[in-house]
Protein backbone atom coordinates (compact mmCIF):
# COMPACT_ATOMS: atom_id res chain seq x y z
CA UNK A 1 0.00 0.00 0.00
CA UNK A 2 1.00 3.75 -0.71
CA UNK A 3 -0.04 7.39 0.64
CA UNK A 4 -0.53 9.17 -2.06
CA UNK A 5 -2.94 12.50 -1.50
CA UNK A 6 -4.90 14.24 -4.38
CA UNK A 7 -5.55 17.90 -4.68
CA UNK A 8 -8.71 19.02 -7.18
CA UNK A 9 -10.54 22.22 -7.64
CA UNK A 10 -14.54 21.59 -8.55
CA UNK A 11 -15.97 24.28 -10.60
CA UNK A 12 -17.32 26.74 -7.90
CA UNK A 13 -20.66 27.41 -9.67
CA UNK A 14 -21.96 24.11 -8.33
CA UNK A 15 -24.91 24.03 -5.80
CA UNK A 16 -23.41 23.23 -2.37
CA UNK A 17 -25.38 19.28 -3.37
CA UNK A 18 -23.31 19.47 -6.30
CA UNK A 19 -20.07 20.02 -4.64
CA UNK A 20 -20.61 16.82 -1.74
CA UNK A 21 -21.61 14.86 -4.70
CA UNK A 22 -18.44 15.20 -6.67
CA UNK A 23 -16.59 14.86 -3.38
CA UNK A 24 -18.61 11.66 -2.47
CA UNK A 25 -17.87 9.99 -5.53
CA UNK A 26 -14.37 10.65 -5.40
CA UNK A 27 -14.44 8.85 -2.11
CA UNK A 28 -16.48 5.83 -3.38
CA UNK A 29 -13.88 5.66 -5.73
CA UNK A 30 -11.55 5.34 -3.54
CA UNK A 31 -13.58 2.62 -1.10
CA UNK A 32 -14.13 0.60 -4.01
CA UNK A 33 -10.76 0.35 -4.86
CA UNK A 34 -9.58 -1.10 -1.63
CA UNK A 35 -8.31 2.10 -0.46
CA UNK A 36 -8.63 3.95 2.88
CA UNK A 37 -9.03 7.80 3.21
CA UNK A 38 -6.74 9.36 6.11
CA UNK A 39 -8.25 12.70 5.58
CA UNK A 40 -10.80 14.79 3.44
CA UNK A 41 -10.45 18.34 3.30
CA UNK A 42 -12.06 20.99 2.05
CA UNK A 43 -10.01 24.28 1.11
CA UNK A 44 -13.21 26.18 0.01
CA UNK A 45 -13.48 28.84 -2.54
CA UNK A 46 -10.34 30.23 -3.44
CA UNK A 47 -8.78 32.40 -6.48
CA UNK A 48 -7.68 30.89 -8.61
CA UNK A 49 -3.60 32.21 -9.32
CA UNK A 50 -4.93 32.52 -13.12
CA UNK A 51 -8.32 31.30 -15.13
CA UNK A 52 -9.20 27.59 -16.11
CA UNK A 53 -12.21 27.25 -17.98
CA UNK A 54 -12.65 30.75 -17.71
CA UNK A 55 -13.28 30.38 -14.27
CA UNK A 56 -11.32 33.13 -11.79
CA UNK A 57 -12.41 31.34 -8.63
CA UNK A 58 -11.90 27.25 -7.80
CA UNK A 59 -13.44 25.08 -4.94
CA UNK A 60 -10.56 23.53 -4.20
CA UNK A 61 -10.95 19.83 -2.31
CA UNK A 62 -7.97 17.85 -0.86
CA UNK A 63 -7.85 13.64 -0.58
CA UNK A 64 -5.55 12.10 2.03
CA UNK A 65 -5.77 8.35 1.38
CA UNK A 66 -3.72 5.06 1.13
CA UNK A 67 -4.65 2.07 -1.14
CA UNK A 68 -2.41 -0.03 -4.00
CA UNK A 69 -1.08 2.05 -6.94
CA UNK A 70 -4.14 1.20 -9.30
CA UNK A 71 -5.84 3.53 -7.61
CA UNK A 72 -4.03 6.49 -8.84
CA UNK A 73 -5.50 5.70 -12.47
CA UNK A 74 -8.79 5.20 -11.65
CA UNK A 75 -8.86 8.00 -9.42
CA UNK A 76 -7.30 10.41 -12.62
CA UNK A 77 -9.16 8.61 -15.07
CA UNK A 78 -12.51 9.79 -13.71
CA UNK A 79 -11.25 13.17 -12.74
CA UNK A 80 -10.52 13.89 -16.39
CA UNK A 81 -14.02 12.74 -17.29
CA UNK A 82 -15.94 14.58 -15.02
CA UNK A 83 -16.48 17.96 -16.17
CA UNK A 84 -16.99 19.42 -12.91
CA UNK A 85 -13.59 18.94 -12.11
CA UNK A 86 -11.29 21.41 -13.16
CA UNK A 87 -7.89 19.98 -12.16
CA UNK A 88 -5.76 17.85 -9.90
CA UNK A 89 -2.48 16.79 -9.28
CA UNK A 90 -1.73 13.85 -7.18
CA UNK A 91 1.29 13.46 -5.20
CA UNK A 92 2.70 10.21 -3.60
CA UNK A 93 3.38 10.80 0.17
CA UNK A 94 5.37 7.94 1.13
CA UNK A 95 6.03 4.17 -0.44
CA UNK A 96 4.96 1.86 2.27
CA UNK A 97 1.80 2.05 4.26
CA UNK A 98 0.28 -0.40 6.09
CA UNK A 99 -2.82 -0.74 8.19
CA UNK A 100 -1.27 -0.47 11.63
CA UNK A 101 0.48 2.87 10.65
CA UNK A 102 -3.42 3.88 9.96
CA UNK A 103 -4.28 2.70 12.79
CA UNK A 104 -1.48 4.60 15.15
CA UNK A 105 -2.55 7.69 12.95
CA UNK A 106 -6.14 7.91 13.33
CA UNK A 107 -5.43 8.72 17.16
CA UNK A 108 -3.16 10.63 17.24
CA UNK A 109 -3.60 12.81 14.52
CA UNK A 110 -6.91 14.09 15.74
CA UNK A 111 -5.18 15.35 18.72
CA UNK A 112 -2.50 16.74 16.89
CA UNK A 113 -4.01 18.43 13.82
CA UNK A 114 -4.95 20.78 16.18
CA UNK A 115 -1.46 21.66 17.01
CA UNK A 116 0.10 21.24 13.32
CA UNK A 117 -2.69 24.21 12.68
CA UNK A 118 -0.98 26.40 14.64
CA UNK A 119 2.12 25.73 13.81
CA UNK A 120 0.84 26.55 10.15
CA UNK A 121 0.29 29.78 11.59
CA UNK A 122 3.71 30.35 13.18
CA UNK A 123 5.12 29.15 10.50
CA UNK A 124 3.96 31.98 8.18
CA UNK A 125 4.62 34.50 10.75
CA UNK A 126 8.07 33.37 11.23
CA UNK A 127 8.72 33.30 7.56
CA UNK A 128 7.83 36.50 7.51
CA UNK A 129 10.77 37.42 10.11
CA UNK A 130 13.22 35.71 8.24
CA UNK A 131 12.27 37.92 4.98
CA UNK A 132 12.32 40.86 6.77
CA UNK A 133 15.86 39.96 8.16
CA UNK A 134 18.03 39.90 5.31
CA UNK A 135 17.31 43.62 5.14
CA UNK A 136 18.66 44.74 8.23
CA UNK A 137 21.76 42.26 7.94
CA UNK A 138 22.29 43.94 5.51
CA UNK A 139 22.79 47.40 7.14
CA UNK A 140 24.89 45.81 10.16
CA UNK A 141 27.87 44.17 7.60
CA UNK A 142 27.88 47.34 5.80
CA UNK A 143 28.39 48.91 9.38
CA UNK A 144 30.61 46.25 10.14
CA UNK A 145 32.71 45.99 7.35
CA UNK A 146 34.69 49.18 7.04
CA UNK A 147 36.53 48.31 9.99
CA UNK A 148 37.00 44.98 9.11
CA UNK A 149 38.14 46.59 6.00
CA UNK A 150 40.58 48.95 7.85
CA UNK A 151 43.23 46.16 8.67
CA UNK A 152 42.41 45.16 5.10
CA UNK A 153 43.66 48.60 3.95
CA UNK A 154 47.06 48.42 6.27
CA UNK A 155 47.84 44.98 4.30
CA UNK A 156 47.32 46.76 1.14
CA UNK A 157 49.51 49.38 1.76
CA UNK A 158 52.35 47.55 2.94
CA UNK A 159 52.08 45.25 0.03
CA UNK A 160 52.53 48.49 -2.26
CA UNK B 1 40.98 52.28 -5.61
CA UNK B 2 41.23 51.22 -1.75
CA UNK B 3 37.89 52.72 -1.76
CA UNK B 4 36.04 50.72 -4.44
CA UNK B 5 37.76 47.32 -3.24
CA UNK B 6 36.25 48.06 0.35
CA UNK B 7 32.69 48.40 -1.47
CA UNK B 8 33.17 45.28 -3.12
CA UNK B 9 33.77 43.11 -0.02
CA UNK B 10 30.33 45.36 1.38
CA UNK B 11 28.47 43.45 -1.21
CA UNK B 12 29.97 39.74 -0.45
CA UNK B 13 27.36 38.77 2.12
CA UNK B 14 27.28 35.41 3.06
CA UNK B 15 23.87 33.69 2.31
CA UNK B 16 22.44 30.97 4.43
CA UNK B 17 19.43 28.74 3.56
CA UNK B 18 16.77 29.51 5.10
CA UNK B 19 15.48 25.84 5.43
CA UNK B 20 18.58 24.97 6.51
CA UNK B 21 18.47 27.12 9.53
CA UNK B 22 15.00 26.94 10.49
CA UNK B 23 14.07 23.69 10.59
CA UNK B 24 10.43 24.40 11.09
CA UNK B 25 9.82 26.43 7.98
CA UNK B 26 8.72 23.20 5.40
CA UNK B 27 8.80 22.92 1.83
CA UNK B 28 5.36 22.10 0.70
CA UNK B 29 3.10 22.83 -2.80
CA UNK B 30 0.02 23.33 -0.85
CA UNK B 31 1.49 26.59 0.85
CA UNK B 32 1.95 29.44 -1.52
CA UNK B 33 2.51 32.19 1.21
CA UNK B 34 6.12 30.26 1.76
CA UNK B 35 6.57 29.99 -1.42
CA UNK B 36 5.84 33.24 -2.78
CA UNK B 37 9.14 34.33 -0.95
CA UNK B 38 11.06 32.67 -3.52
CA UNK B 39 9.20 34.19 -6.89
CA UNK B 40 9.75 37.34 -7.91
CA UNK B 41 6.91 39.66 -8.67
CA UNK B 42 6.38 38.21 -12.12
CA UNK B 43 5.87 34.71 -10.73
CA UNK B 44 9.55 33.59 -12.23
CA UNK B 45 11.55 31.37 -9.17
CA UNK B 46 14.64 33.32 -7.72
CA UNK B 47 17.85 31.65 -8.48
CA UNK B 48 20.01 29.91 -5.69
CA UNK B 49 22.94 32.37 -6.37
CA UNK B 50 20.62 35.33 -5.48
CA UNK B 51 18.33 33.36 -2.45
CA UNK B 52 21.09 31.83 -0.85
CA UNK B 53 19.50 28.46 -0.33
CA UNK B 54 21.41 25.25 -0.58
CA UNK B 55 20.96 22.86 -3.50
CA UNK B 56 19.12 20.62 -1.49
CA UNK B 57 16.32 22.63 -0.81
CA UNK B 58 16.20 24.14 -3.90
CA UNK B 59 15.50 21.56 -5.78
CA UNK B 60 12.64 20.89 -3.17
CA UNK B 61 11.65 24.30 -3.63
CA UNK B 62 11.34 24.50 -7.34
CA UNK B 63 9.88 21.43 -7.37
CA UNK B 64 6.82 22.46 -4.83
CA UNK B 65 6.55 26.07 -6.95
CA UNK B 66 6.07 24.05 -10.12
CA UNK B 67 3.28 21.77 -8.79
CA UNK B 68 1.88 24.96 -7.11
CA UNK B 69 1.66 26.36 -10.28
CA UNK B 70 -0.28 23.46 -12.24
CA UNK B 71 -2.60 22.90 -9.54
CA UNK B 72 -3.45 27.44 -9.93
CA UNK B 73 -1.94 27.89 -6.76
CA UNK B 74 0.63 30.25 -7.99
CA UNK B 75 1.19 31.95 -11.44
CA UNK B 76 2.95 30.92 -13.76
CA UNK B 77 3.18 34.65 -14.96
CA UNK B 78 1.41 37.62 -14.45
CA UNK B 79 1.76 41.40 -15.24
CA UNK B 80 0.11 42.49 -11.96
CA UNK B 81 1.65 41.69 -8.67
CA UNK B 82 -0.12 38.81 -6.63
Amino acid sequence: MRRYETLFIVDPELSDDGLKEVAEKFKDIILADKGHIIKYDEWGKRKLAYPVRKREYGFYILLDYCGPSDIVNELERNMRIDERVLKYITVKLSDSFDMEDLEKMKEPEKSAEASTENEGTVKSDESEGVTAEPESTEETSERDDPSTGEPGEEEVDSGQ
Amino acid sequence: MVVRRRRRRVFHRRKICRFCADSSLKIDYKDPKTLRYFVTERGKIIPRRISGNCAKHQRQLSLAIKRARHIALMPYTTTTTF
